[in-house]
Formats: structure tokens, sequence, C-alpha cells
């Protein structure tokens, strides 16, 4: 046996610690005892049927709402989108080359950007 | 659980503190011991032992009869142990303290008797640099000599914890010990 077993083993053996004077700890303890709580522990009550159809409803309404928000949202987009694409095609069949086609497409764009009083200017200058 | 001890914990649960004297009485040398030995401060062992008595009256209605009673107030005194340590600084030993680990290493005195003041040496000299976890099983396996089984049902870990806490435990002594020459 090593001297660490030893020493561990003859911890072991001998006498636990005693208290110098256990009356005096014990009256000590007796007299800062507090009263015992004798009132029962409340249960949890469980929550009333009306706030938990209410809570059901209320999420219900909160979802749908959500759901109604993202739906209108997705609409609009779509339109805009579609909208946004329309205006800006590029028509490919102006012109062979890409400088052709560019440049027909500002062009157009330059036409939709005239003024009602260009408009007017031009329809008499017409006549 | 003997017939006796059952009637007295019955009667502390019903608020009769007379009888409870008896439940302090009883077992508040255990407690010392363990708190001395963890605390390693004879005062603060003694408020320790205060503190666990004043629990265990407090939940005494919630003590489960099915479990050994000794056992339980172990478990409530190991928490307040581990507590105590996790607030105060760390337990370093000092200079007389290895004094006191070569008397009691050299005597052979079979019926050797340790005070106080030299139990806390030693453990404070042997036992210097284990995590709190590893003292408390350490403290309860070795030094009270608890069986494992009940160790785990103080400190709540399973047996492969306890084994690995107390191997690490005795290998960080054996090194400690090895370092003061005692190998």
């Amino acid at each position: 046996m090593n001297k660490t077993n030893d020493i561990l083993e003859k911890l072991k053996a001998v006498e636990q610690p005693v208290i110098d004077n256990p009356d005096a700890l014990t009256d000590l303890i007796m007299s800062n005892l507090p009263e015992q709580d004798v009132t029962k522990v409340e249960q949890p009550q469980k929550p009333h049927t009306m706030l938990v159809a209410l809570q059901v409803i209320s999420t219900m309404a909160a979802l749908w709402m959500i759901g109604l928000f993202f739906y209108t949202n997705y609409i609009e987009l779509g339109q805009n989108t579609q909208q946004s694409l329309y205006g800006q095609t590029i028509d490919l069949s102006q012109g062979s080359t890409l400088k052709d086609v560019y440049t027909s497409h500002l062009r157009a764009s330059q036409d939709k950007s005239i003024s009602y009083t260009q408009l007017k200017t031009m329809h008499y200058e017409k006549k | 659980m003997i017939q006796i001890e059952r009637d007295i914990i019955s009667r502390c649960q019903q608020g009769e503190k007379e009888a409870f004297r008896w439940v302090v009485q009883t077992h508040q040398r255990m407690i010392f011991s363990l708190a001395l030995k963890m605390l390693c401060d004879e005062e603060e062992a003694k408020d320790m032992v205060q503190e666990t008595f004043i629990r265990v009256w407090q939940s005494i209605r919630s003590y489960d009869p099915q479990k050994t009673f000794s056992t339980w107030i172990y478990t409530i005194a190991s928490r307040l142990c581990i507590d105590r340590l996790k607030r105060a600084n760390r337990i370093i030993a000092l200079p007389e303290d290895e004094l006191a680990l070569r008397r009691f290493a050299s005597d052979n005195d079979s019926q050797q008797t340790l005070e106080n003041k030299e139990w806390v040496s030693i453990v404070r000299m042997i036992a210097e640099g284990l995590s709190d976890k590893q003292r408390l099983v350490f403290t309860l396996c070795q030094l009270e000599g608890l069986p494992s089984s009940e160790v785990e049902q103080i400190t709540g870990l399973d047996a492969k914890q306890v084994k690995s806490n107390l191997y690490v435990a005795r290998q960080t002594i054996r090194k400690r010990l090895k370092e003061l020459g005692y190998e």
C-alpha cells in the first residue's frame, strides 16, 4: 500500500470531528427555528374556459390578419411587377444590331415621356 | 427506518418543535463533520449546521418516508455546502497545515484522534485544488465513509460520475502528496 492510500485509510478510521458544545448548538438551532408554513401550497388554478376561448379566437384573428396582409401585398406586388415589366420591354424586332435595338428603345421611352403640351404643339403643327 | 424515528418525523411534520430537538441532537454531529471537511472553517461549519436544520424544519413536510432520513438531511447539507463554497474564496492550504499532515502521517497509533483544527489543516492540505464537486464526492465517500449508492442519492450524480469524480480527486491528492514527498 502506498503512502496516499495509507493516509486516506487512516483518516477514515480516525474519530470524526466533534462539536465542542453540542447542547449549546442544539439550543441555538431550536431558538432560531421559524414557524412552519402551515398554509397549503395553492394549486395553480385552471384558466377559465371563456379565457381559453378568447385566446383561441384572438390568435385565429391575428393569424387571419397577418395572412390577409401578406396576400394583399402579394397581389399589389404582382400587379406592379407586371406593369413595370410591360413598360420596360425592349422590342428586339427594331433593328438588326444591339445598338439599333437600344437606340429604338431610348426613342420609344422618350416618346412615352412627351408631355401634354408637346402633344398639343405636335397636333397643331400637323394641321 | 426504525419506528421511533418515523414517529418523531411524523410529529415534526405536524409542527412539534420539541420532537425536532431529537432530530437535531441525533444528526448535528454528522452534518458538522461534513461541513467542517467541506468548508475547512469551524465557525462556518457551525453556521452551516444551523442553516441545514432550519431548512430541514421548513421542508420536513415534503420529506418522503420511503427515503432514508439521514440521506435526505445530507442532501440538504451538501447543497448548502456547495452554495457556500461558490460564494467563498478558494480554500488554500496554510504553511502550518503541512506540519499537521506530517504529524498525522508519521503517527502509527491506531487509536489516533484529531482535533477539529487538525482535521481542518489535513483536509485543507490534501484537498487543495479539487473542484467543489470532487471535494464533495471525496468527502462523502472517503472521509465520511458513505457507500457509493448513498453518495449518488445525496449528490444526484450517477454511479459513473461518482466514480470518475472520486478517481480524479484521488489522483489529484496522490499527485499533491507526491509533491510533498509522501510517495
